[in-house]
């Protein structure tokens, strides 16, 4: 019954409810996981956008810079071109500062806040250099306005085909660097020229360290043709520090740091992050004063085309000019890269991708321990529901089982009478009912069980009654036929004789045939009468039993044997005050008058009847002495026992040496005889 | 005429004694009679009869008493045909009588010619049987 009960629950209750739970955290998990990968691919593309918005900005502030540095060396060519047009003639304060080298060449001796120049020890000054030389100063001022203008210009300077080089701010050049040196030789001269630019534009050299110590350098250099002559080359520096600090004091969420790669992949500008994640230290400017003078920017390591790591950077920057790409710097890394148009650089932006993703992971996790909170709740929830529902199961099943049990109990004791079964009720309406029904069902059994029985015992007597009254009946037909074949036998036989003998019978023959015929014909009329007396008898017996006839005994017995038998052979024994009364007195009445009608008929002339009645509580006895039944005794018997039996009593005969006696005996109140 | 063969007649009722008697005599056996059982006995025990004719009802004993006294007896005469003459036709009479060896058994009122007949068949060596249908 529990276990019954318990499925019950369990299909109709817990597996529904359990799924639409399951249910509901499976979408819960389901929207968390697809909450986290949405939130994930937006951050995604918002990190990217957002990298690229600022390697953007960064490289357009970058450009603008170097747009105004371009400007001004465009500026500066063009009056330079004049300058070398005009017929200036210095100051003689200015002119003094020029003195002749022992090498041959000529350089300005001291400073007096203005430019620095410088002829090359191998080029033959006279007089034709020294007009360039009075012309180019006229220049100073521009050159000067230029520099004090433009913070993040280090330097401004022209150098000429035939090697003077005039430069501002003062720098000490006889003293700095070789009388020999031939400046068309390095970058910030060559790179300008018609071969390398045939455009004869303004264009930017690479990232370099200065020699003149300004740190990491580039210029901006354009060619100054006269008359389809290269005549030099004019060139701003500009220091990159001031961008550099910008970048490095650049905000970036996630822990992001950016770094610049020029044209060809060197990495000019890198903060502690990145130096970090490229696994090494920014090259300082001093220590690559001596590859600068080898014309060399920075080793390999700095070069993004030349680290494996960095590839998938290098590729995409040859491909496009902004975009994003992961790296693998020791960690998953986002690279958001734009170009700074003017010099071919790149601005790289790179950040962790872990951090990208941290706000999203961090929404997840607290999704995730919501969901396991919700996923131990729904446990213990349903721990302590099953818990209740066994505990109710058990309720349910001692509420129901036990009823049943002593239902069951009733059942099979049903009709057992020596078992008790006891049912002590339910709270269950529906068994409490049908527990007392069956409580009342069996003694309804029990009650009829014992009424059929009583029914049965009843019909078995009706039965054997019946029976028994068809017995008897049987036996009086006997009887009755032999009683009538035996005068029958008498006449056939006489008339047989006489047919056959007719001729030799005698009239005296004949007339005593003839008596006898006539008497045996008044004894089967006597015969008859008597039968019709019997069923006088019977029909009064079944009328009494619907109406009782209370007679005295006494009397009517002492008028029927004074009235049938002779008084001189009689002999009456009755009480002297005869209360005898019987509700079936008829059948004694009868029963006496076939015994003294056949005492009179059979007995022999003389023999004496004594007749004795005796009253009793619930019976009355007669006794009829000497009243022998002769030959007709048996019918007579039968006669008399059947009207006696009707009416509940009996005959007996008893034969002594003294004589045959009849009893008869009749319950003084009526029995039901069937 | 045939050997004189005695039978032995027991009847209580006088008319039918005197009347069956009178045939057997006229058909020329010799009769004695007996109007009671115990009467019947003796008789036989006196004299043993070729065969006998006995009635059921008699006022001392019943005619089945009486063959089965017969047939009690250790002689020879233990087995004497019987013919039982009876205004009984009661079925447990005649399984009675069968069972005490009695061959024939008529019902009152007797065609005496039949009876004549029969006596004749009972005295041969196979006698042949007749025993009444069912009645009352």
């Amino acid at each position: 019954m529990g276990r019954l009960l318990w499925q019950s629950y369990f299909r109709t209750a817990l597996i529904p409810l359990l799924i639409v739970e399951l249910g509901f955290l499976v979408i819960y998990w389901g929207s968390s996981n697809i909450i986290y990968n949405k939130t994930t691919e937006n951050m995604s593309a918002i990190s990217r956008q957002y990298f690229i918005d600022i390697a953007q900005r960064e490289t357009a502030t970058i450009g603008a810079s170097l747009d105004t540095i371009a400007s001004h060396t465009r500026i500066f060519a063009r009056q330079t071109g004049h300058a070398l047009d005009g017929n200036y003639v210095p100051p003689s304060a200015e002119r003094a500062r020029y003195r002749l080298l022992p090498s041959g060449g000529l350089h300005t001796a001291f400073d007096n806040g203005t430019t620095a120049s410088l002829y090359s020890g191998g080029t033959n000054v006279g007089r034709k250099e020294m007009e360039k030389v009075w012309n180019l100063t006229a220049l100073d001022p521009l050159m000067i306005s230029v520099k004090q203008s433009n913070p993040i210009v280090a330097s401004i300077y022209f150098n000429t085909f035939d090697n003077y080089t005039k430069i501002f701010p003062y720098v000490d050049m006889a003293s700095n660097f070789s009388e020999e040196v031939d400046a068309t030789s390095y970058n910030f001269y060559y790179e300008a020229d018609l071969k390398n630019n045939p455009a004869r534009r303004g264009v930017w050299t690479d990232a370099y360290v200065d020699p003149a110590g300004h740190g990491w350098m580039v210029s901006s250099i354009a060619p100054v043709w006269r008359n389809e002559k290269l005549e030099g080359v004019v060139g701003i520096d500009m220091t990159l520090t001031t961008i550099i600090e910008r970048l490095l004091d650049l905000d970036l969420p996630w822990d992001g740091y950016a770094i610049l790669v020029d044209q060809n992949g060197v990495i000019i500008a890198m903060p502690p992050a990145g130096e970090k994640d490229f696994g090494l230290d920014e090259l300082t400017d001093h220590a690559y004063s001596e590859a600068i003078m080898e014309n060399i920017s920075k080793p390999d390591e700095f070069n993004v085309n030349r680290r494996k790591d960095t590839l998938p950077l290098a590729n995409a920057i040859r491909q496009m000019r902004e975009g994003n790409v992961q790296l693998d710097l020791g960690g998953p890394r986002l690279a958001s890269f734009a170009i700074v148009p003017q010099t071919g650089w790149h601005l790289v932006i790179i950040a962790p991708t872990e951090n990208i993703y941290s706000d999203a992971r961090a929404l997840y996790s607290q999704l995730k321990i919501v969901g396991y909170f919700m996923l131990s709740a729904l446990l213990v929830f349903y721990l302590l529901f099953f818990a209740l529902l066994i505990h109710r199961a058990r309720i349910m099943t001692r509420m129901i089982a036990e009823p049943m049990a002593q239902i069951s109990g009733f059942i099979e004791h049903l009709e057992d009478r020596r078992a008790d079964p006891k049912f002590a009720g339910s709270k269950v309406d529906e068994l409490d009912r049908l527990g007392h029904h069956l409580v009342a069902t069996r003694l309804r059994l029990l009650e009829a069980e014992e009424e059929s029985g009583r029914q049965t015992k009843i019909a078995h007597t009706a039965l054997n009654g019946l029976r028994k009254a068809n017995n008897e009946m049987t036996s009086f037909t006997r009887l009755m036929s032999h009683e009538i074949r035996t005068p029958l036998s008498i006449i056939d036989g006489s008339a047989q004789i006489m047919l056959r003998k007719a001729e030799m019978l005698t009239p005296e023959d004949l007339r005593e045939r003839a008596g006898r015929l006539r008497s045996t014909v008044a004894r089967m009329t006597d015969i008859l009468s008597k039968l019709l007396n019997h069923f006088d008898a019977i029909a009064a017996d079944l009328a009494s039993q619907e109406k009782p006839l209370m007679v005295n005994l006494c009397s009517e017995v002492r008028s029927l044997a004074e009235a049938v038998f002779p008084r001189d052979r009689l002999r009456l024994s009755l009480p002297d005050s005869c209360g005898c009364e019987s509700q079936v007195a008829y059948a004694l009445i009868a029963a006496m008058r076939e015994i003294l009608g056949g005492a009179i008929y059979n007995g022999p002339v003389d023999h004496q009847v004594e007749i004795t009645l005796e009253c009793h509580s619930g019976s009355i006895i007669a006794v009829i002495a000497g009243a022998a039944l002769g030959e007709r005794g048996a019918w007579s018997q039968a006669n008399v026992s059947e009207i006696l039996m009707a009416a509940g009593g009996s005959l007996s005969i008893e034969t002594s040496p003294g004589g045959t006696s009849i009893i008869i005996l009749v319950p003084a109140t009526a029995q039901a005889v069937s | 005429m045939h050997h004189q063969y005695r039978i032995l007649l027991v009847e209580d009722t006088p008319e039918l004694r005197e009347d069956i008697s009178l045939e057997l005599q006229d058909a020329g056996y010799h009769v004695f009679e007996a109007d009671n059982g115990q009467a019947a006995l003796t008789a036989f025990a006196k004299d043993i009869p070729d065969l006998v004719i006995c009635d059921i009802l008699l006022p001392d004993m019943d005619g089945l008493s009486v063959i089965a006294a017969i047939r009690a007896t250790t002689s020879s005469s233990s087995n004497t045909p019987v013919i039982v003459v009876s205004a009984f036709c009661d079925p447990d009479l005649h399984r009675g009588a069968r069972l005490l060896g009695v061959k024939n058994f008529l019902v009152k009122p007797v065609n005496y010619a039949d009876l004549l007949q029969l006596i004749e068949h009972s005295l041969l060596p196979v006698p042949r049987q007749i025993f009444p249908d069912s009645c009352y």
